[in-house]
């Protein structure tokens, strides 16, 4: 059977640029393929010349499929590079959505960072890259089982975390992998929380953002927004929320709605057009991907479709008097309405821009985060007195999430990537600790080997396998042959074996003795008292059906329901010496019976010698 | 494994049964009654006939059942009454598409079979108690929803364990919004179904044809119920038929159910009056789940074709409707009675139900155009014949069918390779010449049940090699080539996977037998190797500390005082009997 070796490329003790290698047996598999957001230089995409060995080849030879876990960059930003301009013509899988929102974001990517550079960035992957990497994708549905070839098949599971987000499965022979990509446990206002059944990966492979953390201080970072936005609208600010049209600006937006219907807010609510719209219908198209209240009440009243957020309109609201909120896109004031709007407010100290998400190095949103406040637009100097708020809304499982992932699934091993080494570190230990599995926190380029115990396969036939199975649902102990025709191993009923093979049974007799208390009374008498007690075992549980047959005066004999099997129950009187040579009458109940009770016997024997002192006769 | 037909015309419902399991494969509504019940019955409720499955098997036995699209389903909440007293635990497997259209395809009808009945028994000319019909009534909507509550939604390709006995895994059938055909394994045999089968190129995902190969049975149902036409010529009629009528200054109805191909024909026909110069002509589609209907068909991009998959990666909506909505050239009505009248008088597009023009919008303007010829109903839905509307002069039967012909199907055989095939009595009416199907089918009539017992069938256990090496196989006398060991464990079955186990634990109190003989030394030399001290050999007799094993032939009698020493020694015996 295969062993399993698995090499973070990125995202090992890192949030970035995931991209994971793993192989089973000969069949070769990378999830995600994105790119850093701290870098921009090399780094920024994961180093394919790892796979090739650093010659001219394509990566088509070394990888078998190529899966992409949501639309984030960090998850599939070096998708195009990667196919490309490395080259690779495998198939890439995703869920639709995600197939749907990728292009978007990667043309988003590519805008920025070109034109960022002017034109430095000669070798970047152009549109039509995109367009031809996309071409390469394949969609998965939830738990739909695609086989890549004859070996190598993938299943796909909810994630939550965003719209489309999956973790998937791959199974080779006997051994599976289950990566998590970027999930949650707990449903948000527009998703549900991430599920998979029990199938017992031989590892799982997590993410582990908030390894540390848990639940509350999403909680408390929402009502932290929620104050933020108020105090500023209260003191007449306008407060800028630069967005990426979708994702969290619709969590947001829904909490933003909610607040103001709770809190009866009639400060004007905006978002920029455009790409809002459009995001607003692919929540439409894919409301099967959102949460079970969103889906019930689609019908009638989209929740998407908001009551105080309305359309930015440059005209009317840019230099509107009095306080307001925008979500403006894109979300790392690169370019577009995001950052008109900021140019015109972030002269007010009264207003404030709250950025919900990561900005790439060299965005206006990025230099702003790190305490730049002058700025030149169009060839006018600006000093920034914008309060800047930075809070981070992604939705990823806590640690009491992973756990709850961990338990779901029962993996034979576990392995920490997309987090902090120290954060994934911690949590390790505890996954060891708590619940005594191996868990592996490689580092970028580092290997992890698990080897997995081959497996023997033996034939049953079903209507045998049914008869054990009936004790229980889902294990039943047995006995049976098994038989090695030289071909096959077939696991057999004795019955069947003994008699295709013409080998003859053996029987076992088991034989105990049990002794009585002291006394005088007779083996008869013993036997009638007895009967007695047990008549009481075969009326109650102990030994139903079984039935009393012959009448002898010192000994019971009891047949089993079918009356093949016979249990005897002898009592005799043996005249012992004690130590000291005095006579001593020794009492003693001889008990024999065939292999097959052999327990309801073990059972009945305890009951009788503790019981039996108390009916027997003096 | 037994297989019964329930079904007593065409519209499908089998149950296959074997001792571990009862699997019934879709249940349909018979709307026949309802067009008997206006030429006989006029102050008869309407009634629908459902197939007598409680005949066949106690409802409370079936552990699962598949459906395969929302028509084969409507039948199963007359069910749930029984289910719910009993407490029943079985699974009624369908995808997401097929419940959802279910809901509102099975409300539709329980809404117009009641409009029906409240006007008689309001009618004053039926002062008499109402008559009675063979068929039933619609459920409760208590009994609707109990129903549902059984269902678990499916994607295609999803393979589902059925208590590791069995496995169903549904896939693309290509008619409608989640239509499906099902594989079927139990054990080790593969069962392919198929239901409402079409290569055709329609709004739903392509089917898939190669998950069906090599099945042991393949049971054939859904074919063309019409097969004198073909949905090219019928669309092509309608739209002929259509234009003529409007240009009349007539209105058209198409009595249509609330999804499925009329999703189609609803652009088709849009599309085709705006390219004649009549995009005036406004379109009308009523029905109380009008919206419902729509919307849902908007919400599937991953079930519906490539060119709609397209679409929704625009993103926009993959049908057409909304936009049509949008610019005021698709209605939307919920009844008749919002005001409409003025509209009546067209010319005008009625999209409505019921296509046996017994119920819901078709039967009101039935009335009302009995005496105005300008009008026409164009019936596109299949399974109401030309003669159903016999003597009715403005119907227009064109009946868009994608299904499969005798040709497609006997290609089809012929492509998948089954090693039997299974088809209904009924579907020879229409389709006699299956029977020189390349593989001879098999033809149930209806209640019939073959039993395919024959099958002996094998499943795999996994073992681990250190399990596996605590088994000693030995060479028997008669075949030296052939081993056989005492094997004993746990067998423990997960997503459908058994696995073999060696613990030891729970194994005592189960029947156990042994076979072969073994001499005294022999046994001797391995009760020492097992740690046993002070072993002493008498004639057939081995003595050891608080006990001795007595020897025989064919039999050997231990006799200790302690249960967990006579385990131990019966394992030594275990290992030193030979074959």
């Amino acid at each position: 059977m295969p062993d399993i070796r698995i090499v973070p490329l990125g995202a090992g003790q890192d949030v970035g640029r995931s991209c994971i290698l793993v192989s089973i047996g000969n069949k070769n598999v990378m999830f995600d393929c994105g790119m850093h957001m701290g870098y921009q230089d090399a780094r920024r995409f994961p180093d394919f010349n790892y796979i090739t060995g650093g010659d001219q080849t394509t990566l088509t030879p070394h990888i078998d499929a190529v899966i992409i876990s949501h639309f984030h960059l960090d998850h599939c930003g070096a998708l195009p590079y990667m196919s490309e301009q490395v080259g690779y013509e495998g198939p890439i899988y995703m869920t639709m959505p995600t197939k749907v929102i990728c292009p978007i974001l990667l043309e988003d990517f590519r805008k920025v960072v070109t034109k960022r550079s002017a034109g430095a960035e000669t070798n970047f992957f152009t549109s039509e890259m995109i367009k031809n990497c996309m071409r390469k994708v394949e969609i998965v549905g939830l738990h739909q089982v695609i086989n890549v070839d004859d070996e190598l098949s993938i299943k796909a599971y909810y994630a939550g975390h965003v719209l489309g987000a999956a973790m998937f499965k791959i199974t080779v022979g006997d051994e599976s992998v289950l990566y998590t990509g970027d999930f949650n446990m707990t449903p948000d206002r527009h998703l549900g929380a991430a599920w998979a059944d029990r199938c017992k990966p031989t590892v799982l492979i997590s993410e582990s953002t908030y390894a540390t953390t848990i639940r509350d201080s999403k909680r408390s970072r929402e009502r932290d927004f929620l104050k933020k936005i108020h105090r500023c609208v209260e003191n007449g600010g306008k407060v800028l929320i630069p967005v990426f049209a979708l994702g969290r600006a619709q969590e947001l937006c829904i909490l933003l709605e909610q607040y103001w219907d709770r809190m009866k807010l009639n400060v004007p609510v905006y978002f920029t057009a455009g790409l809002a719209e459009k995001a607003t219908n692919y929540y439409k198209l894919f409301v099967n991907w959102t949460n079970e209240k969103i889906k019930s009440s689609f019908v009638e009243r989209n929740l998407f479709d908001f009551k105080y957020i309305k359309a930015f309109q440059k005209e009317i609201h840019m230099n509107q008097s009095g306080p307001q909120v925008c979500f403006a896109t894109p979300g790392m004031l690169h370019a577009g309405m995001s950052l008109e709007i900021f140019q015109n407010w972030c002269t007010d100290e009264k207003n404030c821009i709250i950025m919900p998400g990561y900005c790439v190095a060299g965005t206006v949103g990025h230099r702003l985060l790190h305490g730049e406040r002058h700025f030149k637009f169009n060839g006018v100097n600006v000093t920034s007195r914008i309060k800047v708020e930075y809070m981070s809304f992604s939705a990823h499982a806590d640690a009491k999430g992973i756990m709850q992932i961990i338990k779901m699934t029962e993996p034979k091993n576990v392995m920490f990537v997309h987090g902090e080494a120290a954060k994934m570190e911690f949590l390790a230990k505890k996954v060891q600790k708590d619940m005594g599995l191996p868990c592996f926190t490689p580092a970028n380029g580092e290997t992890v080997n698990i080897s997995c115990p081959p497996q023997i396969k033996v034939k049953i036939e079903s209507d045998l396998a049914r008869k054990i199975m009936k004790r229980s649902l889902n294990r039943a102990a047995f006995h049976a042959a098994l038989v090695n025709d030289g071909n096959e191993l077939e696991l057999l009923h004795p019955d069947v074996a003994m008699k295709k093979l013409k080998v003859k049974q053996h029987h076992f007799q088991m034989n105990t003795s049990v002794n009585l208390p002291e006394g005088n009374s007779t083996p008869e008498q013993i036997i009638v008292s007895l009967r007695l007690l047990i008549k009481t075992y075969i009326d109650g549980s102990l030994m139903e059906k079984w039935v009393p047959v012959g009448n002898m005066m010192n000994s019971i004999e009891l047949a089993s329901p079918d009356m093949s099997q016979t249990i005897s129950i002898v009592a005799e009187k043996l005249k012992t010496f004690d130590t000291f040579g005095n006579h001593k009458s020794e009492r003693v109940l001889k008990v024999t019976w065939p292999l097959s009770v052999d327990d309801e016997i073990g059972i009945l024997l305890s009951r009788l010698s503790k019981e039996f002192a108390l009916v027997v006769p003096r | 494994m037994e297989l019964t037909n329930i079904s007593s015309n065409t519209s499908p419902c089998w149950l296959l049964r074997t001792e571990s399991i009862v699997i019934l494969a879709d249940c349909c509504l018979d709307f026949s009654s309802l067009i008997y019940s206006r030429h006989h019955h006029k102050t008869c409720p309407p009634r629908v006939l459902v197939p007598n499955v409680h005949q066949y098997v106690d409802l409370y036995e079936i552990d699962v059942i598949i459906v395969s699209n929302y028509h084969t389903f409507a039948g199963l909440p007359w069910m749930s009454k029984s289910w719910k007293e009993k407490d029943w635990g079985g699974v009624i497997y369908c995808t997401l598409p097929t419940l959802e259209f279910t809901k509102i395809y099975v409300q539709e009808i329980g809404l117009y079979m009641e409009e029906v009945e409240n006007e008689l028994r309001n009618s004053e000319l039926t002062d008499k108690p109402l008559g009675n019909m063979p068929g039933e009534k619609m459920v409760e909507q208590e009994q609707v929803d109990a129903c549902f509550s059984y269902v678990k939604t499916i994607n295609y390709g999803e393979p589902i364990d059925l208590f590791g006995i069995a496995s169903v895994i549904a896939h693309s059938s290509g008619f409608c919004i989640g239509s499906c055909n099902w594989m079927i394994e139990i054990y080790d045999k593969k069962i392919a179904y198929i239901c409402d089968h079409t290569s055709l190129k329609t709004h739903a995902s392509r089917v898939d044809t190669k998950a069906l190969k090599d099945s042991d049975i393949l049971i054939l149902n859904g074919l063309k119920s019409c097969p004198g036409f073909s949905p090219d010529r019928s669309v092509n009629d309608a739209c002929a038929t259509l234009d003529e009528t409007v240009k009349r200054g007539g209105s058209v109805m198409f009595p249509v159910y609330p999804t499925g191909v009329m999703l189609d024909l609803l652009e088709i026909f849009i599309d085709y009056l705006a390219q004649m110069g009549r995009g005036h002509i406004p379109f009308y589609f009523i029905s109380p789940i009008a919206k419902a209907a729509l919307a849902h068909a908007q919400i599937y991009p991953e079930a519906l074709s490539e060119a709609k998959k397209e679409k929704a990666s625009l993103p926009q909506f993959p049908f057409d409707h909304d936009l049509a909505i949008e610019k005021g050239k698709l209605k939307i009505y919920e009844d008749t009675n919002e005001g409409l009248s003025a509209i009546f008088r067209g010319p005008a597009v009625f999209f409505g139900g019921h296509p046996s023009m017994e119920l819901g919008l078709a039967r009101k303007l039935g009335k009302d155009w009995a005496n105005n010829p300008k009008n026409k109903f164009i019936v596109t839905e299949c399974g109401f014949q030309n003669n159903t509307f016999a003597g009715r002069l403005n119907v227009k039967h064109a009946p868009v069918d994608t299904r499969m012909t005798t040709t497609g199907a006997k290609l089809m055989v012929q492509e998948l390779k089954p090693k039997e095939l299974v088809i209904c009595q009924a579907i020879l009416h229409t389709h006699p010449k299956l029977r020189e199907s390349v593989i001879p089918p098999r033809i149930f009539h209806p209640g019939k049940t073959h039993d395919f017992s024959s099958f002996k069938t094998y499943r795999d256990v996994k073992m681990d090699v250190s399990a596996a090496s605590k088994v000693t196989l030995q060479p028997t006398p008669g075949r030296p080539d052939v081993c056989v060991g005492p094997i004993s464990g746990t067998l423990n079955i997960s997503n459908g996977q058994f696995r073999f186990t060696t613990d030891y634990e729970g194994t005592s109190n189960i029947e156990q037998k042994l076979w072969g003989a073994m001499t005294v030394e022999g046994l001797a030399k391995q009760l020492r190797l097992d740690g046993f001290k002070n072993i002493k050999v008498k004639g057939r007799k081995i003595m050891l500390d608080g006990g001795f094993v007595q020897l025989g032939t064919q039999s050997t009698h231990i006799h200790h005082d302690s249960n967990s020493v006579r385990r131990k020694i019966l394992l030594s015996c275990r290992k030193t009997l030979t074959p």
